[in-house]
């Protein structure tokens, strides 16, 4: 059973929840661009910068070392991509990062209710794609961005001290969480974990796994203490 | 392990553009989020559709709701978020309402009888044929000084609705206006106003640790159905809370308990009141029950003390000992010491009591024997017990009544029920039959089919169909149903997806909830809403509505007067949101120990009424001499009451003139005879039944109303035939296997349905549901298509894939209309039954 330690750095003051919804919208905006595609040697380097390494390695996950065993820079990027051809996109037996695919136990398909329901609820939320984005609304990448925006605007609202504002978007983060990520993600790392031949890609599966398992939780106190959110003319 | 601490602090620092997020999505105007709510989208077209705040009426319990409208046509109904009565839930009954639109049976247009009552054959009119029609026989009456002749009588009608149509007819003479109450809960609400004043009571599930429920099955039908069974299945996941349920069957409500447990029919009142016999034997009463026997009176003597009470009561229950009770219920007496210890000590409770235990001929003393119960824990409104109900208190633009007649014939024949506040309404048809207490000239109908929603229903029909005794019958119904059929003329009225209504039912969150219904959409074809006719009828007969003109003007009037409301935004505020409550008000507590200043209690013309210790304010000389309980809606006039330890708001009357103090000794009652203290009452057909005869009960699925919902073909399709549940012992010993016709006999009348065998029924009883077996009401609750001008050519495609061929049976065709002595709540458990396999 998975084993998650919620203490977090806020105290419940506004500047600290701000604090804490900025870090949980770069987590996810970092988690989706690991998802969206092969990783560049831009993200590459980030990845590896002396800070963030130890701080990978700090909290349970050592990126350098899983690098490390592959080879150069070249070696590894070339690695990565094929790992990730291999586990997301195919040809032949890959693991579908598509909620709509992965919702069905017995494999739905591209394009399916679940598309259909990620589409409105980012529409819901006056947002677009942008003209770059040319794949599936329910792509893990574009839910993990969508969790990046609505805790974009949490800190703003907690910035702001705008604790309706906070919580409004808090909602929507519950929501989206309920709804989706939780239905699917999970067992979509978990065979990713069961999968992956580099120990990277089961790091970026436990990571994201123990993420929002973590997050599911902080929402409901994040939520709690900002209090009910708003109607739509309150 | 995951550690968040740690893991957060890469987003610290993860910030370049490369890791970024929000690569694949834009806002596509620099602003906020849109404040979260309702939405629904075309699964074709992906287009979002217009989302209406607006109210069921599927059930009494009216929930907020949002209606979802595509191309001007209405595709889905759910839930409005906003709504903290349902917490943002709805049931399936309320979902499937989405069906009453399109009822391929509905009536599009008003209707004239051609043929013989009941034949089916009809001539369309226009409207104004139809209202003059009807303006003319109802000015007949007024200037012939009778306007009582002419009989309002409705089903449901609420609100707005209630204000309007019951203020036109009110305004324009008659007061006989008559409501079907008593087949419903009139009893329970009769019962509540004997003792604490007020009907309603709300169960506090939020604040609860324990319940008891005595033969209510609300997690699946209730007058408060979704608010009161959210909250409880809320509580029962998030703190755990228990719930043990005493019902002859295993309702679902009983299913999710902690314990069912069966007692005998109709001893409910025999187990509370050993309950209570056990609080006082043991000495559980000490503390709250202490306190709150200061405010609660159980003898004649006003000024007793707590230790003389507490004497009293000990005094009364003596003999209800758990032993008695346990030769009458069936229950082990080891049973109900044991819950009666938990419900005094897991505090605090709910006594959650219901139509299991109202709806016989004891019911009235089951109701006050569970308000003793409460009183001698402690239990009476406060936080986490059953509490004084909280609705919204709308201000409605007035309409003045001119109603100085009416004809007796609402509250039973003479003698018949001592307090029926809420009327005998299933007997009407019965008494205009007697005519001793005169008859109608014009019966008019709403919301409302008194043949199918009574007992007896052969007589109903009979009745119905004479002109003799109803000369001119006028159904206002949006479709052709088991009474409409024998109607003179029928008003086409809008379903509630149609309809304007300013609604306050009851919140459980005890802070009011505002609401409105709008109509989803436009009323098809010529259908009316009546609360909009009664407008244009009151222009042809000169009656005075008021500053409104319409129902839709006269709820944006209540909106744009009421306090709160009109601040947040009035009409077009509800419009948008379809709610609203105080955000800042803090859930009702207590309303009974509000101390009243000296000021208020002995302002002029304030006197005190030693008998009851009641500051009222008399009429007149006469009045005070004749004294508060003995004047003529004296309790219209109560200040407050005076106890041995001050002068408080008290449990304050409105309905009958008791004291301001629970009152559990009620004079009023011993004034008709009654044992004035909660007692129990044998049921005299129970005491004679043969060996072979089984008890007769009914009740209600999840997914339907009693009459109003087999139209609907969502709902149909889930749920359209009712066997009758049968103990397999019980049917052993007839002969009677799985799947066999049955026949239930009664002196009444009789049907014929299959036999379901199941343990989850006690052996003597079978049960059949409410709901089935319409003879009219469209083709999907008969198969019977309505008659008249539309409907040959007006089909539904899914009535091809209409699988089922059983539309049930309906069992009031064999249980009479009989009342409650006390409060004339119709006795629906107590029929008596033969049971055959045919």
């Amino acid at each position: 059973m998975l084993q998650v330690v919620t203490n977090n750095v806020s105290d419940g003051h506004p500047d600290s929840e701000a604090r804490t919804a900025i870090e949980v919208c770069h987590l996810y905006g970092l988690l989706a661009s690991l998802f969206r595609a092969e990783p560049t040697h831009e993200l590459l380097q980030v990845l590896r910068s002396p800070e963030l390494s130890q701080l990978f390695t700090e909290a349970g996950f050592n990126i350098e070392e899983d690098l490390a065993e592959i080879g150069d820079d070249d070696t590894l990027l070339e690695k990565l991509a094929v790992e990730f051809t291999a586990l997301f996109l195919g040809p032949g037996g890959h693991i579908s990062p598509h909620e709509s695919v992965q919702a069905d136990p017995d494999g739905g398909s591209l394009w399916g209710d679940e598309t259909l329901a990620v589409k409105h609820f980012i529409e819901g939320l006056d947002l677009a794609f942008t003209e770059e984005y040319t794949g599936l609304p329910d792509h893990i990448s574009v839910e993990l961005d969508l969790m990046a925006n609505l805790a974009g605007h949490e800190a703003q609202g907690w910035e702001q001290n705008d604790l309706t504002r906070a919580a409004n978007a808090l909602a929507y983060q519950q929501d989206f969480m309920q709804e989706h990520l939780l239905r699917w993600v999970p067992l979509f790392c978990k065979k990713i974990i069961e999968t992956a031949d580099l120990a990277f890609y089961r790091g970026v599966a436990r990571m994201t796994r123990d993420f929002l398992a973590s997050e599911a939780e902080d929402i409901k106190r994040r939520l709690e203490l900002a209090g009910p959110p708003p109607t739509p003319t309150s | 392990m995951f550690d968040r601490r740690k893991f957060l602090k890469i987003g610290a620092v993860a910030t370049t553009a490369a890791v970024a997020g929000g690569v694949s999505l834009n806002a596509k105007a620099a602003k906020d989020l849109p404040i979260r709510g309702n939405k629904d989208f075309s699964p074709t077209t992906g287009k979002e559709r217009k989302a209406i705040p607006s109210a069921c009426w599927q059930c009494v319990t009216r929930c907020s709701n949002m209606g979802y409208v595509e191309d001007g046509r209405l595709v889905k109904i759910e839930p409005n978020i906003n709504s903290i009565r349902t917490g943002g839930t709805l049931c399936s009954k309320g979902q499937g309402a989405v069906n009453h639109t399109y009822d391929p049976d509905r009536i599009l247009h008003p209707m004239r009888r051609v043929g013989a009552r009941g034949e089916g054959k009809w001539k369309r009119i226009s409207w104004d044929e139809a209202l003059t029609e009807v303006a003319a026989r109802m000015k007949k009456n007024r200037d012939a000084g009778t306007p009582e002749k002419v009989v309002y009588h409705y089903g449901r009608a609420k609100a707005s609705h209630s204000k309007t149509v019951g203020g036109f007819f009110k305004a324009f003479g008659t007061g006989s206006i008559g409501n079907h109450t008593s087949i419903c809960e009139g009893g329970k609400w009769s019962a509540q106003e004997l003792t604490w004043g007020g009907h309603f009571d709300n169960w506090d599930f939020d604040n609860t640790k324990f319940v008891l429920n005595f033969g209510s099955n609300f997690l699946e039908t209730h007058t408060n159905h979704i608010p009161v069974a959210h909250r409880m299945l809320k509580a029962m996941a998030d703190r755990g809370v228990e719930m043990v349920t005493f019902d002859v069957r295993l309702s679902n409500t009983a299913a999710k308990s902690r314990e069912w447990i069966a007692p005998k029919v109709g001893t409910d009142a025999a187990i509370i009141l050993a309950m209570t016999n056990v609080v006082m034997k043991e000495g559980l009463y000490k503390g709250a029950g202490e306190e709150m026997l200061k405010y609660t009176r159980v003898s004649e003597d006003v000024n007793a003390d707590v230790a003389t009470k507490i004497k009293a009561i000990k005094a009364h229950v003596a003999g209800y000992t758990p032993a008695w009770a346990e030769k009458l219920s069936g229950v082990p007496a080891s049973k109900i010491t044991a819950l009666a210890r938990e419900f005094a000590t897991k505090t605090p409770a709910v006594l959650v009591t219901y139509r299991g235990v109202v709806a016989h001929y004891n019911g009235n003393e089951g109701e006050r024997a569970a308000k003793l119960l409460c009183a001698v824990t402690g239990q009476i409104d406060k936080p986490g017990c059953r509490m004084k109900a909280v609705g919204a208190g709308w201000k409605f633009p007035k309409i003045k009544s001119n109603a100085k007649r009416k004809l007796n014939i609402f509250d039973g024949f003479p003698g018949q029920a001592a307090y029926p506040t809420h009327h005998v309404s299933h007997q009407v048809l019965k008494m205009i039959k007697d005519g001793s207490a005169g008859r109608p000239d014009m019966y008019i109908t709403y919301c409302y089919t008194p043949a199918y929603a009574n007992g007896d229903v052969q007589e109903n029909i009979d009745i119905l169909k004479d002109e003799k005794l109803i000369p001119f019958y006028v159904s206002v119904d949006p479709f052709y149903g088991d009474s409409t059929m024998y109607a003179d003329l029928i008003l086409p009225d809008t379903p509630f997806t149609e309809r304007w209504t300013a609604e306050d039912m009851v919140s459980p969150s005890q802070v009011a909830e505002f609401y409105i219904r709008q109509p989803f959409t436009k009323p098809m074809g010529e259908a009316r809403d009546f609360s909009d006719v009664v407008f244009d009828l009151a222009k042809r007969l000169g009656v005075d509505m008021g500053a409104a003109k319409s129902h839709e003007d006269y709820v944006r009037m209540a909106c744009e007067a009421t306090p709160g409301v009109k601040e947040a935004g009035g009409f077009e505020y509800m419009k948008k949101v379809g709610v609203w409550h105080d955000k800042n008000a803090k859930p009702q507590g207590p309303v009974y120990k509000t101390p009243i200043p000296e000021s208020v209690y002995k302002a002029k013309g304030v006197v005190l009424d030693k008998a009851s210790g009641v500051y009222w304010k008399p009429a007149s000389e006469a009045d005070a001499k004749k004294g508060y309980v003995g004047t003529k809606k004296a309790f219209k006039k109560y200040v407050a009451q005076k106890m041995p330890h001050g002068v408080f708001s008290g449990f304050a009357p409105d309905a009958v003139n008791k004291s301001g103090y629970l009152e559990l000794w009620s004079p009023l009652l011993k004034a008709k005879g009654f044992n004035p203290l909660p007692t129990w009452m044998a049921i005299p057909e129970h005491q004679k039944m043969a060996k072979d005869d089984l008890h007769l009960t009914t009740f209600k699925y999840a997914t339907h109303s009693h009459s109003r919902t087999m139209n609907c073909k969502y709902l149909a399709e889930v749920y359209h035939t009712n066997p009758a549940w049968i103990n397999p012992a019980t049917a052993k010993e007839r002969g009677i296997f799985d799947g066999d016709n049955i026949k239930v006999t009664s002196p009444t009348g009789e049907f014929v349905t299959k036999a379901q065998l199941t343990e989850a029924i006690m052996p003597g009883v079978v049960a059949v549901s409410h709901h089935c077996g319409h003879w009219a009401y469209g083709r999907y609750a008969s198969d019977r298509r309505a008659p008249g001008e539309g409907s040959d050519s007006r089909g539904d495609r899914d009535y091809k894939m209409k699988w089922w061929d059983d539309n049930g049976v309906h069992p009031n065709w064999a249980i009479p209309n009989s009342a409650d002595p006390i409060n004339g709540q119709q006795r629906w458990m107590d029929t008596v039954v033969k049971v055959t396999r045919v």
